[in-house]
């Protein structure tokens, strides 16, 4: 899995990945005078991170009900942070998708970890104009 | 693991729908946020 400004790509199996963004180039036969296209076989799933949070949110409510073993709890618990963190990162991103990396100059880095989101959404300047900073509890930290 | 799950429940909702990122939501999303947290805060 990796981020790229709020976007989230998936390739069904890292073995049958191929390099999506370079053509597969063959030489031709000698004599030919075909051309040798290139082919896009791969089948990619991609989300941007608020409908990512919103799928997590809804995984963490069918581990809830659907699932009947004691380690639904571990499952909600990690669909529910995961769901937290694309939350975050809606939140604090603005209208500038690079600005929630590591290294904003840097388009192929990290996204800024689930602490620093929260860190940012506790303060305004990171904020949408008008917005309320997250203000959490003793017990909400935590639990966090 | 209830109340844990309650904890950081109440503080996805803050962030998920007081942040007013949820404003420039569609509104079939925005309704979805809010029906999924309500189911949420029934089911824990």
């Amino acid at each position: 899995m990796r981020c790229l400004a709020g976007y989230l790509s998936f390739c069904p199996s890292v073995s049958l990945r191929r390099r999506a963004l370079r053509p597969q180039l063959k030489r031709d036969p000698l004599g030919s005078t075909a051309h040798a296209l290139p082919t896009v076989t791969e089948t990619w799933l991609r989300l941007d991170q608020r409908e990512n949070a919103i799928d997590d949110l809804v995984m963490c409510h069918r581990f809830l009900t659907e699932v009947r073993s004691q380690s639904r709890w571990k499952w909600a618990i990690i669909a529910l942070h995961q769901a937290l963190y694309g939350f975050c990162i809606c939140a604090v991103q603005g209208t500038d998708a690079l600005s929630v990396l590591k290294d904003p100059a840097n388009p192929s880095s990290r996204l800024i970890s689930i602490h620093e989101a929260l860190k940012r959404a506790k303060d305004k300047k990171y904020l949408w104009p008008g917005a309320t900073p997250l203000s959490t509890t003793p017990a909400e930290d935590n639990a966090l | 693991m209830p109340t844990l799950l309650r904890h950081v429940l109440r503080v996805v909702r803050a962030v998920a729908l007081d942040s007013n990122s949820i404003r420039y939501y569609p509104e079939a999303q925005r309704q979805t946020v809010n029906e999924l947290l309500s189911q949420l805060d029934a089911a824990v």
